[in-house]
């Protein structure tokens, strides 16, 4: 943990009813968490005048209704409001939402077939294989930001060990699912892309969906907590559509819990 | 019971769409926002049929399409000069038109500036993905599962009960389709970093190129430097709309409503919401320059025009959305 509060923000805005706060401090899972609480506090603060919000690495970019009477006023309290998450969070060291969020676990098949890129990051990282599984599946990741195309989750951060640098030249298309690595953040692509991340493995999670209600289309928010755990390729072939986490209508949170618990073992 | 008609897509060689104010409250999940790339023209097409400003519209990048209506209404097109023609009769941009059924309208390619809004009275029956009428073709997502519409593709409209009187947009309001002085905000805390680039961004004429698109608009002049270090541990962050971004090559590109959410580059200014609007009519070749306006300008202009096409008949657009 590198934060201190000593660290700045910075108020900018960029059109007129846009502007972004940025944390001038080194991106790590305990800023990602002020973050969210951040934009969470706003959007309780000032409801329906905050159209869209996007909290990313070491910012929060905030769209205000153009309506609003007095957008300076707003970005300067909305300003104040991050500074006290910000102290408050830098100086109690703890991760808001370790104790009041659930794990969310991510089923992969980690097996060569969906994993092109896996020999290579092996070889990278001078580990076998199934070194490199063992050590993505091991650890507990944060969604840091999602974008790049919908849903998509920055998952950070993985074992230094298996960190590896981006595919030099991009594939044309990459599967939806499939799990990838680029240096110290690993991610999943919600659906059919290009992309250069190296892939590892593949879910058969639905991570976004657009028929699903907004609150759930995406399976990650910013600040969520991930683990991935290996399944077999006959687990894979028969997950079942009707997985809580690929249709989420009319099903009880308990459901979803079972999920959840169901990765811990 | 109202009638219900259909315009049906007879050939389409430009790009066509159904666009509306596009999708709010989405941006922190990735989902973009889309919406009409020309915000005024796309409003004066709902002020002039009485709409309501947010009413689903077609929007038509450069021309070239044959359009079938299958019910009288009254439509109107408005954004890019264009020669169109309802069966033999010439139309105007800007003067809304009766059709009657079996009447079909042609574009050719615009004469200045590049995307057309096409609307019928009521607006068109379209069912909004996401909370918008908006298709976006890099996401996939939006009505007609997210991809242009092409021909034998078909938009509906309900009959109006009595039609709207024809109207036309005084000559005082006409667009202005050149890319002379585009509106543009520096921003008020001004990295050091940025500086030159910003200089030489306001003193120069930029080129369109040919790879531009809803996304972003690329410009090509002499290239903008911006310090080495603005691009060493720079974590992605949002991506406003209008946001001009400046890769390492010198480059920059403007951001325009089907733009990612999060990018990496520099940002070293923002065109002002019109202004955006103004750079999606620019054509690939055309040139381009710049000029700083203030924030409160900017504001107030947003405000003059929405103030505007508020007290239209159609409801207010008090909520932006």
């Amino acid at each position: 943990m590198s934060l201190s509060p000593l660290n700045k923000l910075r108020l900018s805005w960029h059109n007129e009813n846009t502007f972004t706060v940025t944390f001038e401090a080194a991106p790590c899972v305990q800023l990602t968490h002020i973050i969210a609480a951040c934009l969470c506090a706003i959007r309780q603060c000032w409801g329906d005048d905050i159209l869209d919000g996007i909290p990313a690495y070491d910012s929060l970019m905030i769209v205000i209704d153009p309506w609003h009477e007095t957008p300076d006023e707003l970005a300067q309290q909305a300003m104040q409001l991050c500074e006290r998450e910000f102290l408050s969070g830098a100086v109690s060291q703890q991760r808001p939402s370790e104790q009041t969020c659930l794990t969310l676990s991510i089923p992969v098949l980690y097996h060569q077939s969906v994993a092109p890129d896996l020999r290579r990051v092996a070889d990278f990282c001078g580990l076998t294989c199934g070194e490199v599984v063992e050590l993505h599946a091991r650890k507990t990741y944060t969604v840091c930001a999602l974008g790049f195309a919908p849903g998509f989750p920055y998952l950070g951060f993985v074992d230094e060990r298996i960190a590896t640098p981006r595919l030099a030249t991009p594939r044309k298309s990459v599967p939806e699912g499939a799990v990838g690595i680029a240096e110290t953040q690993t991610g999943i692509y919600p659906r059919q892309s290009p992309g250069g991340w190296n892939i590892i493995g593949r879910t058969p999670v639905r991570c976004f969906d657009v028929a699903r209600p907004i609150a759930q289309a995406s399976l990650f928010t910013v600040g969520q907590r991930v683990r991935f755990y290996a399944i077999s390729q006959a687990q894979y072939d028969n997950w079942p559509a009707d997985d809580p986490a690929n249709s989420w209508g009319g099903k009880s949170p308990g459901a979803w819990a079972e999920l959840v618990n169901q990765g811990r073992r | 019971m109202s009638r219900f008609g259909l315009l049906r897509v007879l050939q389409a060689r430009g790009k066509l769409t159904t666009q509306d104010l596009g999708r709010k409250g989405w941006l922190h999940l990735g989902l973009c926002e889309s919406g009409a790339a020309d915000e005024l023209a796309f409003l004066w097409a709902n002020h002039l049929l009485g709409n309501a400003c947010d009413a689903p519209a077609l929007e038509i990048t450069l021309g070239q399409v044959s359009l079938e209506f299958t019910l009288a209404t009254t439509a109107v097109l408005t954004g890019a000069e264009v020669a169109g023609q309802l069966n033999d009769a010439p139309v105007t941009s800007g003067q809304s038109f009766r059709v009657a059924a079996g009447d079909v309208l042609r574009l050719s390619i615009p004469r200045q500036g590049v995307v057309n809004y096409l609307s019928v009275q009521g607006g068109f029956c379209i069912t909004k993905v996401c909370g918008s009428a908006s298709i976006c073709e890099r996401e996939k997502i939006g009505p007609f599962d997210g991809a242009p519409l092409n021909a034998g593709d078909c938009v509906g409209y309900r009959a109006p009960a009595e039609h709207t009187p024809l109207r036309r947009r005084a000559e005082r309001w006409c667009m202005n389709h050149s890319g002379e002085n585009i509106p543009l905000l520096v921003p008020i805390v001004e990295s050091v970093a940025a500086a030159p680039a910003l200089h030489n961004l306001l003193n120069q004429r930029f080129r369109v190129s040919t790879e531009t698109n809803r996304m972003g608009c690329r410009l090509q002049g002499d290239a903008l430097n911006v310090d080495a270090l603005a691009y060493q541990h720079r974590a992605s962050a949002g991506v406003p709309y209008g946001a001009i971004q400046l890769p390492p090559d010198g480059q920059p590109i403007v951001l325009l409503k089907d733009r990612q959410t999060m990018g990496g580059y520099p940002i070293i200014a923002c065109l002002s919401r019109w202004g955006a609007g103004r750079l999606a009519q620019c054509r690939p070749g055309e040139a381009v320059t710049f000029c700083a306006i203030s924030i409160a300008q900017a504001r107030q202009q947003w405000r003059d025009w929405y103030g505007f096409f508020s007290n239209s008949a159609s409801a207010r657009c008090a909520k932006y959305h």
